[in-house]
């Protein structure tokens, strides 16, 4: 099974200075932009909970962009550039606020839209079951 | 001695490109049928590790009608009824193995053509139009690798000819016999929910139509539709890798393997969607995809 996770639909269109480079409108909409909203971004519910992408996943990184094999479950998932810049940091850090801030960073998003993002994003790998919860499974088994 | 003949069985080999198969039949019209199909990879000895299909005819009993079993490697694969099925179910049965006989290479459903030493892989599912399209590049004089796999070697990405012939369904034939091509022996087979299909021998087209091995540097997903203008959208190498993933028939036997491998293929290659339309129009973008390096995208442009 293959599949495209939805944080497919960022587009790296937004990083500064990449060709048709458009911020999000104000609500929050604009080209490519990830639309589902987040209740726990910029609240006091915001998800903080430790997390990390699993240590034996299979990763190939094509032109910024990679493909994700999870030897449990046979499936392939495709990540875009965004995501895969969230993916990359996610496997070197288990704070969500810090992968915010360096998506705020990148891609010059406020704070809430950067969280937002991170969000979704962590729902969705969660959803996929790419996410090791606890630092016991983040070694490579 | 087969169920129900009692006439003895033959056994003829073939070199289809780097397949090789051995069929055994005692029933004649399907072995003349085939042999003459395969005329031109016809080989006096078997090769080690090859297909070894056989078709027997089962005896007619009460509840049933008379019907063929084709069985590959000792397996029972088919059971045709009617006699139009059989060459296209033993040449449906052949591909099935393919994948299992070559493990060592990476099957992708693709019809696979090159032009100037350069290949040109075609991933579809069925219906979307590759054998058309194989038919029509061939006879612009690309060369011939296969209008159903695109078989690539593990070592050196490159992919490898399985020049079977070419299965157009009936609906495509009106544009394939407008570009001249010799459709075998005139003649309609069944092959299942295809329906009738003829088939085009690439040496019929051109003796010197069958294509060596050579390196992939275009991947196009075709999709035909009606009417469309013919045109060609790039996709990034990372959706080119996950789409060849669905179209890769041995993944499941080795996939961390076979995923880097798709991984690398797709480097070594520049990637489109094709809305393919009329067959001339959508032959010829191609070609200019090829002579321009990869810059047009538009039938019209």
């Amino acid at each position: 099974m293959t599949a495209a996770l939805g944080i497919d639909r960022i587009s790296e269109a937004r990083r500064p200075g990449a060709p048709g480079d458009g911020m999000p409108d104000s609500a929050g909409k604009g080209p490519g932009v990830l639309k589902k909203e987040s209740p726990l971004a910029g609240s006091a519910g915001e998800d903080r909970r430790p997390c990390r992408v699993r240590a034996d996943l299979v990763v190939h990184e094509l032109d910024g962009e990679a493909l994700i094999y999870d030897p449990l479950t046979a499936d392939t998932h495709h990540l875009n550039a965004t995501a895969c810049f969230m993916f990359r940091r996610l496997q070197a850090s288990d704070d969500p606020a810090v992968l915010a801030a360096d998506l705020a960073g990148r891609y010059e998003l406020d704070g809430s839209d950067a969280r937002a993002h991170v969000e979704g994003f962590l729902a969705e790998l969660r959803q996929a079951g790419l996410i090791a919860e606890s630092p016991a499974e983040w070694r490579v088994p | 001695m087969n169920g129900g003949t009692h006439r003895r069985e033959s056994t003829l080999h073939f070199q289809v490109g780097v397949v090789s198969t051995t069929i055994s039949s005692a029933v004649r019209p399907v072995l003349d049928d085939y042999a003459a199909l395969y005329a031109p990879f016809r080989t006096p000895r078997p090769a080690e590790g090859g297909i070894h299909v056989r078709v027997e005819r089962a005896r007619k009993g009460w509840f049933h009608r008379r019907r063929h079993i084709v069985t590959v490697n000792a397996r029972r694969q088919f059971e045709p009824a009617r006699a139009a099925e059989v060459v296209p179910y033993l040449d449906w049965a052949i591909n099935w193995e393919v994948p299992r006989a070559y493990p060592q290479a990476l099957h992708l459903h693709a019809a696979s053509m090159s032009l100037g030493g350069q290949g040109l892989i075609l991933p579809a599912l069925s219906g979307s139009g590759k054998s058309t399209l194989a038919s029509g590049l061939l006879a612009r004089g690309w060369g011939y690798l296969s209008d159903e796999f695109a078989i690539v070697d593990t070592a050196t990405l490159a992919v490898q000819p399985y020049p079977r012939c070419i299965c157009i369904k009936k609906p495509s034939m009106p544009a394939v016999e407008v570009l001249g091509l010799p459709v075998f022996r005139r003649r309609y087979y069944l092959k299942g929910a295809k329906g009738y299909v003829g088939y085009i021998r690439a040496t019929d087209v051109r003796a010197d139509a069958v294509s060596s091995a050579c390196p992939v540097r275009f991947i196009v997903f075709p999709k035909y539709v009606r009417g469309a203008e013919p045109a060609l959208v790039p996709v990034s190498r990372a959706e080119a890798a996950l789409a060849l993933h669905e179209v890769c028939f041995n993944l499941l036997t080795c996939p961390t393997p076979a995923l880097s491998m798709l991984t690398e293929l797709v480097r070594g290659a520049q990637c489109y969607r094709l809305i393919a339309g009329d067959l001339e129009r959508t032959c010829v973008l191609l070609e200019r995809l090829f002579t321009c390096g990869g810059c047009q995208q538009s039938a019209s442009a």
